[in-house]
């Protein structure tokens, strides 16, 4: 009897720490104001995992946002508003769904005028309906999941291309690059992570790329909680004879394929991740080596060809000692799209501001197709991935040409 | 000097005087019989000399050394062992290695230690089940299996409580047979509580009959199973093989 | 108090019946046991050869998964004898596994050392704190409900967590071992690192093993785990034991976490991964039996490699699960266990 109690218990160790959860969130605690008097704070939520194992991305992000802020204030603040400055309110999601909600009813309980994050799409699914219920307009800078705004939720927007936009432009990269270098991608074999985020990239792809006259096989997935080894998977990839390999899911899975890929060497002309957490890391090819080298990533990213992101980069890099990643930059165009809505709107009104956030139409930092420009779901409609590649152990944009930094190079054989 | 002194031994559970005031000597070599009416405080006097509870006044003392509130395990370490009622085996493995744990933890050498038991197991009769799985042992066995741990531990003074409860007529002479045969030829010193009036009578060198946590009285067996007192304290008690 | 002890004994014999082997204090092997296990295996490899139709792909699996399950036998050897002998879950175990990595971490950056090198600064280090832990930390929860203890070490495992977190930032890091290529093993690939883990943790396992039969603390320890008050009537100093047992335990996660540390991605959470296994395999091998979470250990990342080619679509994670419940519906004191 005690012993199914623990061996129960034991199995729902990840739920028993979620229980166990509840942070005293390291943000300022705002006066809790409702009314906005001329020359006080406009009050904007940063709420992202701040702890956890998505601590390194939500950490950036907050710290990013906190740099948009300090721009904004020190280029005169909302003149619209007489000059009003902005203040960040940081939160901790945790990465937990549940304290994401409270976290953001807290937020806006003290004041916030809009709230930017999350980075989990499970976390930003509760927060949408929080913003909603609220009047209070919520900007996704991450979450890849098309449910969130297929609601109607009129309070929402997400700067972040949809799953399907990310899916389907993969396998049209995937495509297009292939062909131009002589060799047509046909057989394409698919490992994902098994959960939401990865059922979700592998299907839309797979429709895609059938569409496209390419067939799939074979589709392998993984719990990317617990996955330790890839040599199994890898060797049923080589004895398949495919020719493609697409890879979606996160940065600690990524790094194990690329491990994978050199001890077993597959054979296929390239690794082709769609929204992978990896590929386009700047410590990825670091930490694998040679191993990475060659791999390919259709994402969304940082434009490296704009000098504003450029500067944004430097500025980063010497205040926080890191290089920024792309998360954190859709964070920092975040409260840009809320500043520049606060500007048009001339009020610290949340309808209003919501209202305006509709009609923006702003450049991004963001290697984009167009600007800033909300649908009327609340999609960017300029938001698109572009492809990056490992080339000589950094990560390089290759196509559009728009954003190309240099020309893809395929078939990329995997290291030897 | 006495082997093993007890001075004014006390302890009270809420409020309650278990044991009060209890006092008495064992000699070496020889054997106590502890006995009295249910409740008398047998069962805690015992376990305040074994180290099982703290007594909260009085004084417990090993050969000279003052071993009160010592904590069970450094009391078997001083030289004082006591067996359990409920006995505790070491369930999975064999009667030999149960023993040679004992001698192990102490201080034999593991390569005497097994040695040692063998011949330990053989002395209390148990040589044709030593390398059964103790858990498989009948009451009997266990019994004389608490005695062969006990015994490996090469104590001075053996404290047994009850051992010969749960066996059968038939069973019980080979036990007694045994525990004389450690007295005379070990010379280990006992003192054991126990119902049983016909072992008290046939082992004991001296005995002490408590009655609600007093010394009623003590001496050897023919004075004491002849005092009107001790008998006035055995009425109304259900009889108790007080003749075999 | 649980009747387990740590090691693999014989089955029950009936009243009165005996053996007349020597007098010899080895544990003896259950090889009907080991022979069904065995057996069972064989069946499942041939089954997934049918299925994938491919004998690398299978050979792959195979090697892998031993390979891989040596390492959470190990893991796991650590949380049973914590079990066995304290009757404590021990939650933090994973965290311990971490903080091992990030020893690793700072002696390979601040050293230049081979990773291996680090076994011998982490081993000592997580035993000391590990029996710091017991005798400060849980010492008091002894005796006390269950309840008591698991949200202890559940918060020492936040603890620890929030600690790394604070001390060594989010960003992940990683160590790698000089020289690392694949070798070439019966037609399927391994990299060197992933053997050496496996090679160091059946020493480890086997060095664990000989403590527990063979020597004096050993035989001590099992004597806690059978019974507690007989152990002390034989004069065991049973708080000296639990603290020993808890640093052995604690030194088998931090052995654990330098031997993986070049084979995985080196965050503050990393540890968890390893927890939710080792509980896996510590209740399947039988919760306190040493070979049983060997076994186990083996059994499960055989069956995670294998499952991979059974069930390409599902998670590896589906296969364990069935085994797991499989093994449990059939014994469910774990396959080393015994019935309570």
């Amino acid at each position: 009897m005690r012993k199914t109690w623990i061996a129960g218990l034991a199995l729902a160790l990840p739920l028993a720490l979620a229980a166990c959860g509840g942070s005293t969130p390291p943000g300022t605690a705002g006066a809790g104001g409702a009314t906005k008097a001329a020359g006080e704070a406009i009050k904007i939520g940063s709420l992202h995992p701040l702890s956890g194992s998505s601590a390194a991305d939500g950490q950036q992000m907050d710290n990013a946002a906190k740099l948009a802020v300090e721009a904004i204030n020190a280029a005169g603040g909302i003149k619209s508003m007489g000059g009003a400055k902005l203040e960040l309110l940081s939160a901790d999601s945790q990465g937990k769904p549940e304290v994401g909600q409270s976290e953001a009813q807290r937020l806006i309980q003290e004041g916030a005028v809009s709230i930017v994050g999350t980075y989990q799409s499970a976390v930003s699914q509760n927060v949408a309906a929080v913003a909603e219920r609220n009047k209070v307009p919520f900007v996704i800078d991450v979450s890849s999941a098309d449910a969130i705004l297929a609601q109607g939720y009129k309070y929402s927007f997400r700067l972040q291309p949809s799953g399907t936009v990310l899916a389907e432009d993969g396998a049209q990269n995937l495509f297009d690059v292939s062909k131009a270098a002589g060799k047509p991608a046909k057989k394409i074999a698919i490992l994902h992570e098994q959960g939401p985020f990865g059922t979700a990239i592998k299907d839309t792809f797979s429709k895609k790329a059938q569409s496209l006259g390419m067939t799939i096989g074979p589709v392998a997935s993984y719990d990317a909680a617990s996955v330790s080894d890839f040599t199994t998977q890898m060797a049923a990839v080589k004895a398949s004879g495919s020719d493609v390999l697409m890879v979606a899911g996160y940065y600690r899975d990524g790094v194990l394929v690329a491990n994978a890929v050199k001890t077993v060497k597959p054979g296929v002309n390239a690794v082709w991740g769609v929204a992978n957490g990896a590929f386009d890391v700047p410590t990825f090819p670091g930490e694998v080596g040679a191993a990475g080298e060659g791999f390919f990533d259709s994402n969304y990213h940082l434009d490296g060809t704009n000098p504003d992101t450029q500067a944004l980069m430097k500025t980063y890099q010497a205040k926080y000692k890191d290089q920024i990643r792309t998360a954190a930059v859709l964070s920092y165009d975040a409260v840009r799209v809320i500043a520049d809505s606060l500007e048009r709107s001339g009020s610290a009104d949340p309808t209003k501001v919501r209202d305006a956030i509709a009609q923006t139409n702003l450049k991004s930092l963001i290697a984009s197709k167009g600007p800033i420009t909300f649908g009327p779901t609340g999609e960017n409609e300029g938001a698109a991935p572009i492809l990056m590649q490992v080339q000589s152990g950094k990560v390089v944009q290759t196509f559009p040409k728009e954003f190309a930094q240099t020309a893809p190079r395929y078939p990329a054989t995997p290291a030897s | 000097m006495s082997l093993l002194e007890v001075r004014n031994v006390s302890r009270s559970f809420q409020g309650l005087k278990a044991v009060d005031d209890v006092s008495f000597d064992v000699k070496e070599g020889s054997i106590l019989g502890i006995i009295g009416p249910n409740g008398a405080g047998k069962t805690t006097l015992f376990n305040l000399v074994a180290g099982a509870i703290t007594p909260q006044a009085g004084t417990v003392t090993l050969d000279g050394r003052d071993i009160t509130g010592f904590a069970p395990h450094k009391v078997a370490q001083a030289g004082m062992v006591r067996t359990f009622q409920l006995m505790k085996p070491f369930g999975s493995v064999s009667v030999l290695e149960n023993v040679a744990v004992a001698a192990m933890a102490a201080g034999t050498s593991r390569h005497d230690a097994s040695k040692a038991a063998a011949q330990i197991v053989e002395r209390v009769g148990l040589g044709r089940w030593r390398d059964l799985q103790s858990s498989g042992l009948p009451t009997a066995g266990l019994k004389r299996l608490e005695l062969a741990r006990a015994l490996a531990v090469r104590p001075r003074v053996l404290l047994l409580d009850e051992v010969l409860a749960g066996l059968t007529p038939t069973e019980r002479a080979p036990v007694m047979e045994l525990l004389e045969a450690l007295r005379a030829e070990d010379g280990v010193t006992l003192v054991f509580v126990e119902h049983i009036m016909a072992a008290v009578m046939r082992l004991s060198d001296s005995v002490l009959v408590l009655d609600q946590g007093r010394v009623l009285m003590s001496g050897s067996p023919q004075e004491v199973t002849s005092d009107p007192r001790v008998i006035e304290a055995y009425l109304g008690q259900e009889p108790t093989d007080v003749a075999t | 108090m649980t009747e387990q002890i740590p090691s693999a004994t014989a089955p029950t014999v009936a009243e009165g019946e005996g053996h007349t082997s020597s007098p010899r204090l080895w544990a003896r092997v259950p090889w009907t046991r080991v022979a069904i296990g065995v057996g069972f295996f064989v069946v499942a490899i041939a089954l997934a050869y049918l299925r994938a139709g491919n004998g690398d792909v299978v050979r792959q699996a195979v090697l892998t998964g031993i390979l891989i399950g040596g390492v959470y036998g190990l893991v796991a050897m650590g949380l049973t004898l914590i079990f066995g002998v304290l009757d404590i879950v021990n939650f933090a175990h994973g965290a311990f596994l971490a903080v091992a990595l990030y020893i690793t971490v700072t002696m390979v950056s601040r050293l230049g050392v081979n990773p291996l090198v680090a076994l011998f600064v982490a081993v000592p280090v997580m035993f000391l704190l590990g029996a710091g832990v017991q005798r400060f930390v849980l010492a008091g929860a002894m005796g006390k409900p269950l309840e008591n203890q698991l949200l202890i070490t559940l918060g020492l495992a936040l603890l620890i967590d929030n600690v790394l977190l604070m001390s060594f930032g989010p960003n992940p890091q990683s160590v790698k071992l000089p020289g690392d290529t694949g070798v070439q093993i019966f037609g399927a690939v391994a990299t060197v690192s992933r053997l050496l883990a496996f090679g160091v943790a059946i020493v480890l396992a086997a060095l664990l093993y000989v403590l527990l039969q063979r020597t004096r603390l050993g035989t001590a320890i099992r004597a806690v785990a059978a019974n507690e008050a007989g152990a002390q009537l034989v004069g065991i100093d049973t708080r000296r034991i639990y603290m020993a047992t808890f640093a052995i335990g604690t030194a088998c996660a931090g052995a654990a976490g330098v031997l993986v540390a070049p084979l995985v991605t080196i965050e503050p959470t990393t540890g968890e991964l390893f927890n939710i296994i080792a509980f896996v395999v510590v209740v399947l091998g039988g919760m306190g039996n040493v070979i049983g979470a060997l076994v186990g250990g083996l059994i499960i990342g055989l069956t995670e490699q294998l499952g991979a080619l059974y069930f390409p679509g599902q998670s590896p994670l589906l296969s364990v699960f069935v085994v797991f419940v499989l093994v449990l519906f059939l014994r469910p004191q774990g396959l080393f266990g015994k019935a309570s």
